[in-house]
């Protein structure tokens, strides 16, 4: 018999382990967990491989002192999100890169590096990916403190 | 209004003299590599919704891509809703699912007619293209436009059905139905299509899951995966309807399932049309706390994906807009290398790309002179070709 | 005016061979634009056909923004098309950004990017967001009968 979401959300939980370090549930089939960044890569893995779920996308975001990824994962069976999050200090914008393990995250991560500054670690091809070959170097549009023309 | 001239003229299309989006590289006349460069049509639209309230938002999202006009402005407010904890009237959710539904009929029609087009079945595209317009005239009935409806807003529908407007968009319907079984019949009993689509394009059903790859690029290649089954939205758990899928994920399989999704629309309309519920289609929402929300929607192309931050302001602190051939267009690379050249724009054209991005294609032979063999003009041609010679030898 | 040059107008107006430049738009204009072609619209019996190369053109219709990609391209265009020739700035977006006035990769607005290259470019907008097809018809054939 398939599962209900119940037991998905067991199943995840048991998969996770001790490694979330905040797990927040606002609606019964949205799930947000907190992972530190050194966590992420086999994070993902466990949900891409273990868990069996599907990557949607992620969104990179400047929040004053940091700077934040949450990569959107889905578990299609019964409909439930599950938004896994790390910070960084804008001062050490680096965070592993999930490519090598979740191969659908590549461009994701390459428009989350043109337009918010974030460095991923371990990307097979970082490449610019969306902004005009003579967009200078460095300035982030996404970013709260830079000004939006270059 | 109701010119019924039917000039098969075979347009060809207007070709981008510099490639800029699609370039492969081949050896012989196989593909070996390919590379997608989208800067061209990057606008920011992240950043303009950042900068307008709640309520401007749709209007701006709408215009992510004209052919998904319903698809990312319903995620972006289900995604606030979810925030703000808003319980949508009855009646708009399946005004919600009539529009949407509508789109996707003229959307598949669309695709169908640039896919004849490109393997040289020209009436194809006029027909195909001939009988969206009895969906336009629906959509611009109920909405007041073709395109960009402008009538999905935070807690229901802008502007209501009336009675004659269902019963206009019943009529529309009965006017495309028959057309669209002969497209069907057509597609799955035509030797020469079989001939030509048949393991072309092959999306594997390991590389589309990989990749996360979604909508009908998914589910002609046995990932049997959307969203309007798997996490219900609008109306589409209160009416009965399939999900369509295929095991192959050639660009055979992709055009089944298209034309088999659009005879569900039009199930799936006329059930809603039936049974759209008495009520309100607006619920009020004074402001929008802080939170964050999801919102996802099955759009003609496969998932559109919202996720949006608020901070108790007037509007979006972050919403981030993911198009379904966002995560599309890099199986192309997957579907593309062994192929040969002249099956190229047709491997693409499967996925349904953005039609301006499609035309920006050209063949590379050189990756460091990057001397140019082809552009797009060439690489329909060769196709047309391919399809000439597969007629000749039945 | 000289014999040729009474010649070239007369051919533009009679038949003129509109090439389809894309600068960044979300599709809405370029698809309406093709919609010209089909049996409800049918613009080939005004003698418009789309041509091939802007060498062969005697309209551009630029669609989109412009954006920063797109503008050395454009201009590229405009310097191969066939002269003399119109500009013609179909949709919002083309003629004065629309609501992408603020983008961060918005280098338009297209009037502006063409002047850049020909101050005596001639150029006629269609707005519409998009302009349904009978709009483009009737903004074609007044620019026509005007030049």
């Amino acid at each position: 018999m398939a599962e209900d979401l119940e037991q998905t959300i067991q199943r995840l939980k048991e998969l996770a382990g001790d490694v979330p370090l905040g797990w927040d549930r606002p609606r019964p089939k949205r799930v947000y967990i907190a992972v530190d960044k050194k966590d992420a890569r086999e994070f993902a893995r466990m949900l891409f491989e273990d868990f069996g779920a599907r990557f949607a996308t992620a969104t990179g975001t400047d929040i004053g002192e940091e700077l934040e990824v949450v990569y959107h994962f889905e578990c299609d069976a019964v409909g439930l999100v599950i938004n896994m999050r790390e910070r960084t200090p804008k001062g050490d914008p680096v965070v592993p890169s999930i490519t090598p393990v979740v191969p659908a995250a590549d461009w994701i991560e390459r428009e989350m590096n043109d337009l918010v500054g974030i460095v991923f670690d371990g990307h097979p091809d970082p490449r610019r990916l969306i902004l005009a070959d003579d967009w200078p170097d460095g300035v982030y549009p996404l970013r709260r403190d830079k000004k939006n023309d270059a | 209004m109701t010119h019924k001239t039917l000039i098969p003229i075979g347009p060809y299309h207007p070709l981008q003299e510099e490639a800029e989006f699609f370039q492969l590289y081949c050896e012989g006349e196989t593909v070996v590599d390919m590379d997608a460069r989208i800067s061209y049509n990057h606008r920011g639209i992240e950043g303009v919704s950042m900068n307008r309230t709640w309520d401007q938002v749709p209007y701006v999202v709408e215009r992510v891509c004209g052919i998904c006009s319903a698809s990312h402005p319903l995620a972006y407010v289900q995604a606030v809703e979810e925030i703000a904890e808003v319980e949508v009237p009855e009646r708009a959710l399946y005004v919600r699912t009539i529009i949407n539904e509508l789109e996707r009929i003229h959307s598949h029609l669309l695709w169908f007619g640039l896919a004849g087009h490109f393997i040289g079945y020209n009436t194809v595209f006029m027909w195909a293209w001939r009988y969206r317009e009895p969906c336009l005239d629906a959509l611009e009935v109920v909405t007041g436009s073709r395109i960009n409806y402008a009538n999905h807003t935070v807690g229901g529908s802008r502007k209501d059905l009336t009675p004659e407007m269902v019963k206009f968009v019943g009529e529309r319907l009965d006017e495309i139905e028959g057309p669209l079984d002969m497209f069907i019949t057509t597609a799955l009993e035509d030797p020469i299509l079989s001939l030509r689509l048949k393991d072309v394009g092959v999306l594997t059903e390991q590389d589309a899951r990989a990749l996360g790859a979604c909508g009908p690029t998914a589910r002609a290649s046995n990932v049997p995966i959307d969203v309007r089954r798997d996490d219900p939205y609008a109306a589409y758990d209160r009416v009965d309807w399939d999900v369509m899928t295929c095991q192959n994920g050639d660009v055979f399989d992709k055009v089944v399932v298209r034309l088999l999704e659009t005879k569900e629309a039009i199930r799936i309309l006329r059930q809603a049309l039936r049974d759209l519920p008495e009520g309100p289609v607006q619920a009020s929402v004074k402001e929008v706390p802080p939170g964050e929300g999801v919102g996802h929607v099955e759009a003609p192309r496969g998932e559109t994906f919202h996720f949006v931050k608020s901070n108790g302001g007037a509007g979006p602190e972050r919403h981030k807009i993911r198009a379904p051939s966002f995560n599309n267009v890099p199986t192309f690379r997957a579907s593309c290398i062994g192929q040969p050249i002249a099956d190229v724009t047709i491997t693409l054209a499967s996925i349904d790309p953005c039609y301006s991005c499609t035309e920006r294609m050209a063949v590379v032979a050189d990756r460091d002179t990057g001397e140019e063999l082809m552009n797009f003009a060439d690489l329909v041609k060769l196709s047309r070709q391919k399809t000439e010679e597969i007629r000749k030898q039945l | 005016m000289s014999v040729l040059d009474k010649v070239k107008l007369w051919g533009l107006k009679k038949s003129p061979w509109v090439y389809h430049v894309n600068t960044g738009a979300c599709n809405n204009c370029d698809i309406e634009v093709l919609e010209l072609l089909t049996p409800r619209f049918d613009v080939e019996r005004l003698g418009v056909l789309l041509a091939c190369s802007p060498r062969h053109a005697d309209a551009l219709l630029v669609t989109g923004i412009c954006t920063r990609q797109a503008r050395p391209r454009l201009q590229e265009i405009y310097r191969q098309t066939a002269k003399p020739c119109l500009v013609v700035c179909l949709g919002a977006c083309a003629c004065t950004a629309g609501i992408f006035h603020d983008a961060w990769h918005f280098a338009g607005p297209v009037d502006e990017v063409i002047r850049e290259v020909d101050p005596d470019a001639k150029i006629i907008y269609i707005p519409g967001c998009p302009p349904k097809p009978e709009a483009m018809i009737a903004g074609i054939a007044k620019a026509l009968q005007d030049l």
